[in-house]
């Protein structure tokens, strides 16, 4: 056991990965001698060479689109983009390909690759450096989607794409690289693809979110007992794509009451596709209508507003109490 | 047997074609991918090839024809398929639209709607319809009693006549809860006096009034501002009224209600509303008259952990004791739980507050505005007084009634206590009276 | 400091061994025998007859729409040649030729254009990737194989097509220049058939060929004339060569003419002259090299027309086959669109392959081989 933050956590995946599968390459713009510009790669150069541990030239197409080439010549690429808002140069490999090859040729060529994209503000970054566009993913039959919370899950998640027969988009939420540690065992751990988590249990108000979000989720959780003594439960999707429908209808289906919330923008968000399946699965046990708590729907705003957009602990709570009075 | 030849769809969603040729005539051998016609689409001009060997049979289009896409164009006698037979299913699932397996069932099987009587959805949350639909109740038949009429699932209990008891559920604290907005800081009166920066003598802390807080807060500031008020006390001597009420409280208890003080001081300040009616009035300031009410609702004060509530007893004037107690009961439960119905929080003539079950020997009520008056109960206790020269143990309730001295004065007031006292004191009397 | 030229590496070549009058080259004609030539010459005819019949196909409406392959069988067929079994071979969508001799059988070829994925299964032991529709951007799968092929020290090499119109793409500049940096064994062939659809050459770039690009990426680059087999085939050789050696990747660019429509959608007499299809109906490449192969003795005008016949019979099997295939239950099973997605089906896309498996039945619909299978609990609740 070793305390972490999930920047370190990410990096020890990554470093275990490359450790213990030959076939595991890790490729990007800045990953060898840089060691990433978050430093998620510290130290793969140094312990496995460029061969493996592979600076690309500047093109993100190109980053992926050799990626698929590498996988279905047996390699297990672990791709880097720099930011997620640059993910879109290589959108088409994505969606025209990478999710695609599977399906028609019939399984005969499969692309097991993960595709590791730092989303989210938060960071007061620069301009184009904040998205949060899962939902393109989701909308792209073939991928799969995971989205890590903390480090020990991060960690988990990570072995677990990188074992994944699929392409898998990892979507890191840059903004609690370091926002907090966790213990991470020693023993390489994963998590099935495809499962959610119940983080916090209570009976009268189910929040569901995933990410960075999941930390203002909890907060408002807390502070709703603290005030209201209302207890919420928490429901961690962890993969976007598959999603564990069973996981949320049954916490549904106990407290009656929901919202979801994420920092992409509401309109056709992951929120809108969890309202849906509760509509679907457990529409007579709802007391009131499942809120959403998102990103407006706009352009997430340069550092000076990003608070504002963002969804925190008050907004969430508001939208609780709401939800709950309705 | 013939073989006919429709016009495929020849670009990506063509519709029609023109006729610019036709290459055969009826009676013509053909091979096999012999041009047959040539026709023009939006997208270009294409020779069709014939699909199969033969003889032509008819020709159903003629030169400058528009034909649809799916058209039968031409027909082969003698003519092998160039394409093998095809299995039904395969064809069934290729072509839906055309041949189509008689389905087991009729093809739109109606499904049973419900008849409506009104005109559209009845107002529920989904699991209040889940509830309606275990317990066999037609929620078109039920009133609601939620916001804008909604059915809620008590609403529903009580219909199907198994009460609120009848099903384990979490409290619902929240069920009647303004929704919490964003908190924008506003002055509750039109001249805020100024306060002192009292962060310079340590730390504070802000807490907005939020919803009933800043109701309750408007409602007094308008009660302080525009009522003139009086106050004045007394004491009744309840130790019969008391006895009476310990003896029967088991049996009123099964009936459903709770025989407290309260029932009692409802039917004892009706009595002396109708005898002293200004205290059953409201001052018009606007045209300078006073409104005299026929009708007796009074305001019974509830106590909930979120603020003072006043739910009213509407018509106490027609009630009975055993009813009045009833009806106390659920109120107020349902005001502690947040579920009282907005019309019984409106249209009150005149309050009770009794701070009796929590102590006190006294109080200054204030006005509930815009009513004339209102009776505060301390904590009846039992007590040494003299009566008839000597000592005795009684039970003693103080009183106290705050007035609106625009319209009573200070005597008619203490008449009026000492009225609503005596009949305490004497139920015999209460019931004769009321 | 003064000004000075800064020496490019590379020098632009044009080459052509067989002329459109069958004259050929001594010096550069290339060492293949009778039966090489035989092959070639085959396959390039069946593309070509394949290409036709597939024309009478689309408008019997017997398969779908589909971009036609005449006039790119020399430069498909010369460069494929210079593969072993062991390469790869990743296409664009007119190598008909090249993927008929790489072991795709013809009726998979006609599956793919009558609407179905499985035209899309490389078969088994063939290492090629499927036709590719959105253009250029298989030019970076095949840059990432290459990068695979270095990474496992294979001496294995890939050939990759793209058009002149692809070139504008990103993803040609960025497999061009991967390949390049990280010494990939590459050969990217470009089919220069001088439209893309109906937008000439000259509205793609300004440069004079597509094969001085290579410049910039710092690799080989040669022009080839298109509809010579031989030329071809001699470029894509002597580039497979460096390239198996670890000289990296080369850029050929095969000059050429696509002698149909774009696609069977398309009318190119709103963008061409006839005179101009004529011009290069005579520039045909597998007239000239029926002609050198007849001067050279291999293929007379017998042996040839039955070649031809031969080939048409085989046209004429593979027709059925497909028939067959397309008509058959399992390949039309609306519910094969749910299972070749991922490699374990998640519970939820397996809850919509429910729904329609419902429907169908419900409509009586439902392929025979699915009815007995047992129906998964959906998990939706009922009140």
């Amino acid at each position: 056991m070793a305390e972490m933050n999930m920047a370190k956590a990410i990096n020890k995946a990554l470093y275990e990965a490359l450790e213990r599968d030959e076939r595991v390459v890790v490729l990007g713009e800045d990953v060898g001698a840089d060691e990433g510009v978050f430093r998620i790669t510290e130290g793969l150069l140094a312990k496995f060479g460029d061969k493996r541990v592979i600076d690309t030239p500047l093109a993100e197409s190109g980053i992926i689109g050799t990626s698929i080439g590498m996988a279905i010549y047996g390699l297990r690429p672990v791709a880097e983009i720099q930011f997620a808002g640059f993910d879109y140069y290589a959108f088409h490999q994505i969606e025209s390909h990478a999710s695609r090859f599977r399906n028609r040729t019939r399984g005969r060529v499969t692309v097991p690759m993960v595709m590791r994209f730092p989303y989210g503000g938060g960071i007061r970054a620069l301009e184009h450096h904040s998205e949060s566009r899962e939902t393109y993913y989701a909308h792209t039959p073939g991928l799969k989607i995971v989205v890590p919370s903390g480090p020990r899950n991060a960690r988990a998640l990570l072995h677990s794409a990188i074992q994944d027969p699929d392409p898998v988009v990892y979507y890191e939420p840059k903004a609690i690289y370091r926002a907090f540690k966790e213990e991470v065992p020693d023993t390489i751990e994963t998590l099935p693809i495809g499962r959610a988590q119940v983080v916090r249990e209570g009976r009268e108000i189910t929040l569901i979110s995933y990410g960075a979000s999941l930390r203002q989720v909890l907060e408002a959780a807390e502070m709703l007992e603290e005030e209201d003594g209302v207890k919420a439960e928490v429901v961690d999707l962890l993969s976007i794509v598959p999603m564990d429908t069973k996981t949320i209808v049954d916490s549904v289906r106990k407290t009656g009451r929901a919202v979801v919330v994420h920092e992409a923008p509401r309109n056709c968000g992951i929120a809108a596709e969890v309202v849906a399946r509760i509509n679907e699965h457990v529409f007579l046990y709802l007391e009131a209508p499942v809120a959403r708590v998102t990103g407006y729907d706009v352009p997430i705003p340069y550092f000076s507003k990003e608070k504002a957009y963002l969804p925190d602990a008050d907004r969430i709570l508001d939208a609780c109490r709401q939800t709950l009075s309705f | 047997m013939a073989i006919e030849f429709k016009l495929p769809d020849l670009g990506e969603g063509i519709h029609e074609a023109e006729i610019l040729e036709v290459k055969v005539k009826v009676g013509d051998q053909v091979k096999e991918d012999q041009p047959i016609f040539e026709v023009e689409t939006d997208k270009a001009v294409v020779e069709i090839p014939c699909p199969v060997a033969g003889r032509v049979e008819q020709i159903l289009v003629k030169k400058g024809d528009t034909v649809k896409v799916g058209t039968v164009m031409i027909t082969f006698a003698g003519a092998a398929p160039a394409a093998p037979e095809k299995p039904a299913a395969a064809e069934a699932a290729r072509a839906p639209e055309e041949k189509r397996p008689a389905p087991a069932a009729p093809e739109r099987q109606a499904v049973p709607v419900q008849a409506r009587a009104g005109e559209g959805p009845v107002p529920a949350t989904p699991a209040t319809r889940r509830l309606a639909r275990e317990l066999g109740v037609d929620l078109r038949q039920v009133p609601g009693s939620g916001p804008a009429g909604r059915v809620l699932a008590d609403d529903v209990r009580a219909f199907a006549g198994r009460g609120a008891g009848g099903r384990e559920e979490a409290p619902r604290r929240f069920a009647e809860r303004e929704p919490a907005e964003p908190f924008t800081p506003q002055p509750i009166t039109a001249e805020p006096a100024e306060l002192p920066r009292f962060e310079r003598w340590g730390q504070v802390e802000r807490v907005p009034l939020r919803s009933l807080r800043r109701k309750i807060a408007l409602s007094m500031t308008q009660s302080w501002t525009h009522i003139p008020r009086v106050s004045s006390f007394d004491e009744a001597d309840i130790t019969l009224l008391e006895s009476l009420r310990q003896k029967h409280e088991t049996q009123f208890l099964k009936n459903g209600g709770k025989l407290t003080l309260t029932v009692f001081a409802l039917k004892a300040v009706v009595a002396a509303l109708q005898q002293f009616p200004q205290f059953n009035s409201s001052l018009d300031e606007s045209t300078g008259e006073i409104v005299l009410k026929h009708y007796y609702n009074i305001g019974v004060a509830v106590a909930t952990n979120r603020g003072l509530i006043v739910p009213v007893v509407k018509d106490v004037n027609k009630k009975g004791i055993g009813a009045l107690a009833a009806e106390l009961q659920e109120m107020a439960q349902k005001t502690r739980d947040g579920k009282v119905e907005l019309e019984r929080l409106q249209g009150g003539t005149f309050t009770i507050t009794n701070i009796g079950p929590i102590g006190g020997t006294g109080m200054v009520p204030m006005v509930n505005f815009p009513e004339a008056a209102i009776l505060g109960m301390a904590r009846s206790a039992q007590k040494p007084v003299v009566r008839n020269g000597a000592i005795e143990v009684r039970w003693i309730l103080p009183l106290a009634i705050s007035f609106d001295h625009r319209i009573c004065d200070g005597a008619e007031a203490a008449r009026f206590l000492r009225h609503v006292a005596e009949l305490l004191e004497d139920p015999l009397q209460l019931l004769v009276e009321v | 400091m003064p000004k000075k030229p800064i020496k490019l590496p590379e020098n632009i070549e044009y080459l052509s061994i067989l002329d459109e009058n069958a004259k050929v080259d001594k010096e550069l004609e290339p060492k293949l025998s009778a039966d090489d030539l035989k092959t070639m010459y085959r396959y390039m005819v069946l593309a070509r007859r394949g290409d036709e019949r597939m024309l009478n196909l689309q408008r019997q409406g017997r398969i779908g729409t589909f971009p036609q392959s005449s006039g790119h069988e020399a430069v498909s067929m010369g460069s494929v040649y210079a593969l072993e079994k062991s390469d790869w071979h990743v296409p664009a969508y007119r190598e008909f030729a090249g993927m008929l001799y790489r072991g795709w059988p013809l009726e998979t070829m006609f599956l793919y254009w009558g609407g179905f994925e499985e035209g899309a299964v490389p078969p088994e032991g063939v290492n090629d990737l499927p036709i590719c529709v959105p253009v250029g951007s298989q030019l970076l799968h095949a840059a990432g194989i290459g990068m695979a092929m270095r990474f496992k020290e294979e001496k294995k090499v890939v050939l990759t097509y793209f058009g002149d119109g692809s070139s504008s793409e990103g993803d040609f500049h960025e497999a061009l220049n991967f390949a390049s940096v990280f010494n990939a064994p590459v050969v990217f062939v470009c089919q220069n058939n001088q439209y893309a659809i109906s937008v000439p050459l000259a509205r793609q770039m300004k440069c004079e060929t597509i094969a001085q690009r290579a410049v910039s990426y710092g690799m080989p680059g040669v022009k080839v004339d298109g509809n010579d087999v031989l030329a071809m085939y001699a470029a894509t050789a002597a580039a497979v060569e460096r390239a198996r050696a670890g000289g990296g990747p080369t850029l050929i660019e095969g000059l050429t003419y696509r002698m149909t429509p774009h696609t069977t959608s398309d009318d190119p007499k709103r963008y061409r002259s006839e005179e101009e299809m004529k011009q290069w109906a005579n520039k045909d490449s597998l007239i000239r090299f029926a002609r050198y192969l007849e001067d050279k003795g291999v293929l007379d005008g017998d042996a040839r027309k039955k070649l031809h016949e031969e080939i048409d019979e085989e046209i004429k099997a593979a027709v059925k086959r497909f028939e067959e295939q397309a008509q058959s239950e399992e390949l039309l099973n609306p519910l094969r669109m749910f299972d070749y997605l991922y490699a374990d089906t998640p519970p939820d896309l397996d809850e919509q392959r429910e729904e329609l498996k419902r429907f169908l039945a419900k409509k009586g619909k439902l392929p025979a081989s699915e009815a007995g299978k047992e129906q998964a609990h959906t998990g939706r609740e009922r009140g």
